[in-house]
């Protein structure tokens, strides 16, 4: 307590006011203090960066053959309240954060050449044949190795391993033979059978043709990884350890442990000749406070910058003419709304009348200052199959007559007896909260005058204590915020899992036959127009039954900022006065060939030096 | 023994019968004491102030606190793609908020914040809610202290040692620390826990210096007199030592409602206040964000922080002044 030191003063004397008002200060003090250095990290902080003379030299960049600056050095980014991390092992990961980072470490069998276009390329594998869409058979490259570690000793990747990351995932089974929750075992569970002609040749049989086989494989999320250290890691899974990880990618981790900086370092034996460019990133932990990542962004301890608030980036470019680019992002981590239908919301109708009641383009306005577009049950970012924008405004929770909306919102809430439910909480993981402080306000004030009533309350929650341990039993809390991005341009697989009955991440129980019949038929064919067809039919049953609780509310578009010196991995690149554009879904696999440090750029001088 | 009962009780018809000119005489030392202490009526008047707007709030507000202020667009188009919103963000609602208005205009006296909601309204609502934490806080630590401390004092032994053994490991804790750790971990911050937990950790602190003061108290010759003639525990420690301990406990008590007003406001600041109410430290913290371009949301709810600490510490400072015999008057 701030009082304390006055209160134990007096007692050791006399009780003065003074020695109390002292107390409360130094308190005070404390306290603001306390602020700060929540704020910091543990980490020694870099340097303040001092012009010209007094700047730190910047090694001299040896020229390329082509007489381009050589492409290297070590960035300094902010992952904002991603690190956070709920197991080392991709299979099991429920957040995205370890799928992150696994991209950067690890390789996947295919991978997306252009990820907002689909483009597939090989990545473990050099060439893979399909002769029909239920038998896939994959070539595995002869010059990808393991990290060299006591449990790898740096042995080739080979198709054992793809074969072991598809069966351990389909079994859902630990070495002990343990039932576990793996996050995509439905999908593995399509593959019937598993052939390996050779020690580098892999077939894959499926149950039935699946025109999404290839997109799941490039996924960000299918990453494969070391099975001998996976297994001996399986127990202490949850344990942030650089162990746990051991690379076949661009980088190894040099640090990976909790309450530390993450620290990427260089794969000297990447097989990829001449990736990546950057010699290793470090990733603080800290800046869950965007104004403590500004501050380190304006003082070039960190090389990019993305507010909530894309003012505050408008006005920091502005404030730095000419020595920052601009790039605006779709942001794949939709925004959803989730209403635990197992437990509370189990009549549809009350789902359906807060899929009414949710004020998208408001809540755009209000966090994003309008920067998104809303979202039916397939993102704006997945464009080819979701329904047209014109369809959207015609549909309940899309309108734009709001009266309308909130009138049968409140009749279907009265006539599922809303009132019974008591008080709603709906809660706002802290990751979130960090950068829209006020969202327990603006959540619940939304519903109550919505929908007439007062029983809305909000509260804060977390994704690994709360949110993710408890979506397999279905015991999860009503909550707002990020669901997992967007893994792709084709959606079929993803709203298959989370809204078929037998699929892995259908944890509101979904079971509609209807909805099973046209999931299952969207994933069957392989031709893309009958697939756009039945995935918006299986949409509008989705909207027609307020999302059975997983309600899609929007996408935004970040705009981040960089100094010119940071070479980042773009789809459109910045020009002089006019914005870039990132990568709308997750191309963090594309980082090794283009992002680097631009030692020769003006920009460049009064950079702290940024050591691994 | 007649006239230590004399001296002990006192009788229920001696409650004061206040004639006019008493009144007068009363207010005449008011203003004595004014003069006398001129910090100390700044303080009073200052308290004052907070806690009528405390009191008022729901007439002084002039508007909902979640209340949000828009214009309407006329370049809204529902059906914009994504790129085209990212050039022009104005399509993407049929409104665009009124959020970082300055200040000082008929409509919004303070301005507006990000999410285009009156400031003024804020603080004065943030007002109430600072004085039912700090008052709230400073009840429950100052009555349970002085519950404890009165039986740590008065019995001495096992008893002191037991308790205050207890109020030593609650201050050896670093009090921030543990009221994080509290609020983060236990519960959900909403308005009552906050107030209890501030209170809970308050209660250690009170004990101690009521303990002191019970302690000296115990030793007057008028408790061994109350002892003397047979009076039980229990009946010299509420008619006899209890109210010569009041004065003490009346100032912690005042100057604990600034102290956990700030306290409150720091857990606010740090997102582990109660979430769903409107609070100065969370607006310093919302604030904060954007200074350079819309300072007033900080600099507002900062100043008000700023003005009832103030209030209560110099009020309660006075009281102290006033009520310690050997500093008045200086």
């Amino acid at each position: 307590m701030t009082e304390g030191a006055g209160y134990r003063g007096s007692t050791r004397g006399r009780f003065t006011r003074r020695g109390f008002v002292r107390g409360a200060m130094v308190g005070g003090a404390g306290l603001a203090g306390m602020a700060l250095i929540g704020c910091r990290s543990q980490e020694k902080p870099a340097a303040t960066p001092v012009p010209a003379k007094g700047a730190t030299p910047a090694p001299k960049a040896a020229a390329q053959p082509s007489g381009e600056p050589a492409k290297g050095g070590i960035s300094r980014g902010v992952f904002l309240g991603g690190n956070v991390f709920d197991s080392t092992d991709v299979h099991r990961a429920f957040g995205d954060p370890t799928s992150w980072l696994s991209n950067y470490v690890l390789n996947k069998v295919v991978r997306y050449k252009n990820p907002d276009t689909g483009e597939i390329e090989g990545d473990l594998a050099e060439s893979w044949e399909a002769p029909d869409a239920a038998t896939y058979t994959f070539k595995v490259r002869k010059d990808a190795k393991w990290q060299d570690t006591s449990l790898t000793k740096a042995r080739q990747v080979d198709a054992t391993d793809v074969k072991w990351h598809w069966e351990r995932q389909a079994a859902g089974k630990l070495a002990d033979g343990s039932d576990t929750p793996f996050r995509h075992s439905s999908f593995y569970k399509t593959i019937v059978k598993i052939d390996q002609p050779d020690q580098f040749t892999i077939r894959a049989t499926l149950d039935k043709p699946n025109g999404t086989f290839l997109d799941r494989l490039a996924a960000y999320f299918s990453t494969v990884p070391n099975r001998e250290t996976t297994v001996k890691f399986e127990v202490d899974h949850r344990t942030v350890t650089e162990d746990a990880m051991p690379a076949s990618g661009a980088y190894t981790l040099k640090v990976w442990r909790s309450g530390e900086p993450i620290k990427f370092q260089k794969n000297a034996n990447n097989f990829r000749k001449g990736e990546p460019n950057l010699d290793g990133w470090v990733y603080p932990m800290l800046f869950e406070d965007p104004n403590a990542h500004r501050v380190a962004f304006e003082q070039k301890q960190v090389d990019a910058f993305s507010s909530p608030d894309p003012s505050l980036t408008k006005a920091i470019i502005e404030a730095n003419k000419g020595q920052m680019w601009e790039v605006l992002t779709g942001v794949a981590n939709t925004v959803f709304m989730h209403l635990n239908m197992n437990e509370q919301f189990k009549d549809v109708r009350l789902v359906r009348a807060m899929n009414l009641a949710f004020n998208r383009r408001a809540m755009i306005q209000t966090f994003h200052q309008g920067l998104g577009q809303v979202s039916g049950p397939v993102t704006w970012l997945q464009e080819g199959y979701a329904l047209t924008p014109d369809e959207l405004t015609k549909m309940d929770g899309y309108r734009v007559g709001r009266d309308e909306e909130l009138k049968k919102a409140r009749d279907l809430w009265t006539a599922a007896n809303g009132a019974a439910l008591g008080e709603i909480q709906i809660k706002i993981p802290d990751t979130w909260l960090a950068l829209w402080t006020d969202t327990t306000q603006v959540i619940p004030e939304m519903f109550n005058k919505g929908l007439g009533v007062t029983q809305f309350k909000s509260s804060r929650t977390t994704y690994n204590e709360e949110i993710i341990p408890n979506l397999a039993n279905g015991k999860f809390p009503n909550w707002f915020g990020w669901t997992s991005q967007v893994s792709g341009p084709d959606p079929r697989a993803g709203l298959h899992t989370g809204n078929h009955s037998k699929g892995s991440t259908n944890f509101q129980k979904i079971n509609n036959p209807e909805l099973d019949s046209l999931l299952d038929k969207a994933m069957l064919t392989v031709d893309l127009k009958e697939a756009v067809d039945l995935n918006r039919k299986a949409q509008r049953l989705l909207l027609e039954n307020g999302h059975y609780g997983n309600v899609v509310l929007y996408n935004y578009i970040s705009r981040s900022a960089g100094w010119n010196y940071f070479k980042q991995n773009w789809k459109v690149a910045p020009a002089t006065g006019t914005p870039g554009q990132g990568y709308n879904i997750f191309g963090g696999h594309l980082a090794p060939k283009n992002v680097w440090i631009d030692q020769n750029d003006p920009s460049f001088k009064g950079r702290p030096t940024v050591t691994l | 023994m007649a006239r230590v009962q004399e001296v002990l009780r006192i009788p229920a018809e001696s409650a004061p019968v206040v004639d006019p000119r008493r009144r007068r005489s009363r207010l005449r030392k008011v203003a004595l004491l004014a003069r006398r202490n001129r910090l100390g009526a700044v303080g009073f008047a200052m308290m004052l102030f907070v806690l009528l707007v405390a009191v008022l709030s729901p007439w002084l507000q002039r508007y909902d606190t979640n209340q949000v202020f828009q214009t309407a667009n006329p370049e809204f188009n529902p059906t914009a793609s994504p790129l085209d919103i990212a050039r022009n963000p104005k399509l993407s609602a049929p409104f665009t908020l009124n959020r970082w208005e300055r200040p000082l205009t008929r409509q919004h006296w303070l301005g507006t914040d990000q999410f285009g909601r009156d400031i003024y309204a804020r603080i004065i609502v943030g007002a109430r809610l600072a004085v039912i934490i700090g008052i709230g806080a400073s009840l429950i630590s100052v009555a349970s202290g002085t519950v404890t401390g009165l039986i740590s004092g008065y019995f001495g032994g096992k008893t002191d040692l037991t308790i205050q053994r207890l109020v030593d490991a609650i201050q050896a804790f670093p009090g921030l620390v543990l009221l994080l750790l509290l609020v983060s971990v236990l519960e959900e911050p909403n308005l009552t826990f906050t107030v209890v937990a501030l209170g809970f950790l308050g209660w250690a602190a009170s004990t101690r210096i009521v303990r002191s003061t019970v302690l000296a108290v115990s030793a007057s010759p008028f408790v061994e007199a109350a002892r003397s003639y047979g009076a039980t525990d229990m009946r010299v420690m509420l008619r006899h030592v209890l109210p010569n301990v009041l004065a003490p406990v009346v100032v912690i008590f005042s100057i604990s409602i600034g102290i956990y007003i700030l306290a409150e406001a720091s857990l606010s600041f740090l997102g582990l206040g109660p979430a769903d109410q409107t609070t100065w430290g969370k607006m310093v913290n919302a604030g904060r964000n954007a200074l350079d371009l819309n300072p007033w949301e900080s600099l507002f709810s900062g100043a008000a922080i700023t003005i009832a600490v103030l209030a209560f510490n110099l009020a309660g400072d006075a009281l102290r002044d006033e009520m310690d015999p050997r500093l008045r008057g200086r």
